[in-house]
């Protein structure tokens, strides 16, 4: 799971995960929320942090 | 004199638009967007046409007037098929187009709305730049000589089947989905080219290490997945235009898909679901590395037995729910 460090919120469309094909997970970001990420792009790594999964609900 | 130019079915390719950043809607993707060629298996186009309104009928006429009649365009939208094979590239590319997650893992979470990125939205709105939209060009279908393209800008998924069976299309993952746009199509001579080719290999049921139902190992003959919602056109912003002012989804995403497996004991340990037990039971299909569907939720609608073959298969139809408005009713990690 990322969130987004403040310099995400700086870049353009041309380089947020609009330009990776998810305006759902960019949307996020900008509200601070986590995303669910299992190839992240390189140029975006600087810009996000790893926080540590929540359990998931046991069934 | 017969004009002498025509269409080969098989000389006419796709390219569809991914963004390189947001577009608007109802504005066309252009030279800077990436253009794919996705590995298209078949498709249906869209024309420009509208449906022909008859007017009431004149007392004491005995035939239909031309004054009567109205081109309906104003009500327009297109819908048109394409199928994938199931690729990386083509399956995010769906859903980017579908609910706006095209980046790994796709989530299918309750707060989707429409796809334009925002939590249940329910709406786009034209002139407003979103990233979950496409222009798909169909190469050398148009009619004219020169202008021997159609372009149809404006379009999103409507609804998507992806699915995999042993006896059919060698084990490949396969992508039916049905584009929706409130744009006409156009016929131009357009210069855009493929920007990559994906060429990559499809998934593949043989691939599949490991697919539980509530934690029992099945043995897949096939399985599917469709995920579908109505999408209507708001109105029209003039009566020579005929553009809309946007579009709206008016109908929640439905998704249900179906689970074929051999009947055998692990069948039998899950009966407590297959009767039905007002629950939802969690479904996974994986592939070692690569590709791993998790559906947490999961409804069993009426399961049967398949005695059709040499050995009898267990037939679950199933409806995949979202445990709380903003869970996911599904994951896709597929790389």
């Amino acid at each position: 799971m990322y969130k987004a460090k403040p310099s995400y919120k700086k870049l353009k469309d041309s380089e947020n995960f609009n330009h990776f094909g998810s305006p759902v997970k960019h949307n996020k970001l900008i509200n601070d929320e986590e995303i669910n990420v299992t190839d992240l792009p390189k140029e975006l790594e600087k810009h996000l942090i790893k926080v540590e999964e929540k359990k998931k609900r046991s069934k | 004199m017969a004009e002498t130019n025509f269409q080969a079915q098989s000389n006419i390719s796709l390219l569809f638009a991914k963004d390189a950043s947001t577009t608007a809607l109802g504005t066309a993707h252009d030279a800077s967007d990436n253009w794919l060629a996705l590995p298209v298996i078949s498709f249906s186009m869209p024309h420009d046409s509208a449906a022909l309104d008859v007017g009431p009928q004149r007392s004491g006429t005995h035939v239909q007037l031309e004054n009567q009649m109205r081109h309906r365009r104003d009500l327009n939208t297109w819908t048109f098929d394409v199928s994938f094979k199931g690729t990386p590239t083509s399956i995010l590319a769906v859903c980017q187009w579908a609910f706006g997650d095209g980046a790994s893992s796709a989530d299918f979470a309750g707060t989707i709305g429409i796809g334009n990125g925002t939590s249940n939205s329910s709406i786009m709105k034209h002139g407003t730049a979103y990233a979950n939209h496409t222009t798909v060009v169909f190469s050398n279908a148009g009619s004219d000589a020169t202008a021997n393209d159609i372009v149809v800008k404006g379009c999103i998924v409507q609804s998507f089947t992806i699915k995999e069976a042993v006896g059919s299309d060698a084990g490949q993952l396969i992508c039916d989905a049905t584009f929706w746009t409130a744009y006409a199509p156009s016929e131009a001579a357009n210069t855009i080219e493929a920007d990559s080719t994906d060429t990559a290999a499809p998934k593949s049921i043989f691939s599949k290490s490991t697919t539980t139902f509530n934690s029992e190992a099945l043995v897949l003959d096939s399985w599917d997945m469709t995920c579908s919602r109505s999408i209507e056109r708001i109105s029209s912003q003039d009566y020579s235009s005929y553009l809309p002012f946007g579009y709206t989804q008016t109908s929640p995403w439905e998704v249900t898909g179906t689970l074929s497996a051999k009947r055998d004991d692990s069948v039998y340990d899950a009966l407590s679901v297959l009767q039905g037990a007002s629950a939802g039971v969690n479904i996974s299909i994986d592939e070692s590395s690569g590709f791993t569907l998790d559906i947490p939720d999961a409804m069993v609608d009426a399961s049967s037995i398949n005695d059709g073959g040499s050995h009898l298969f267990q037939t679950i139809p199933f409806r995949a729910t979202a445990a709380t408005p903003t869970a996911n009713v599904w994951t896709l990690a597929i790389s």
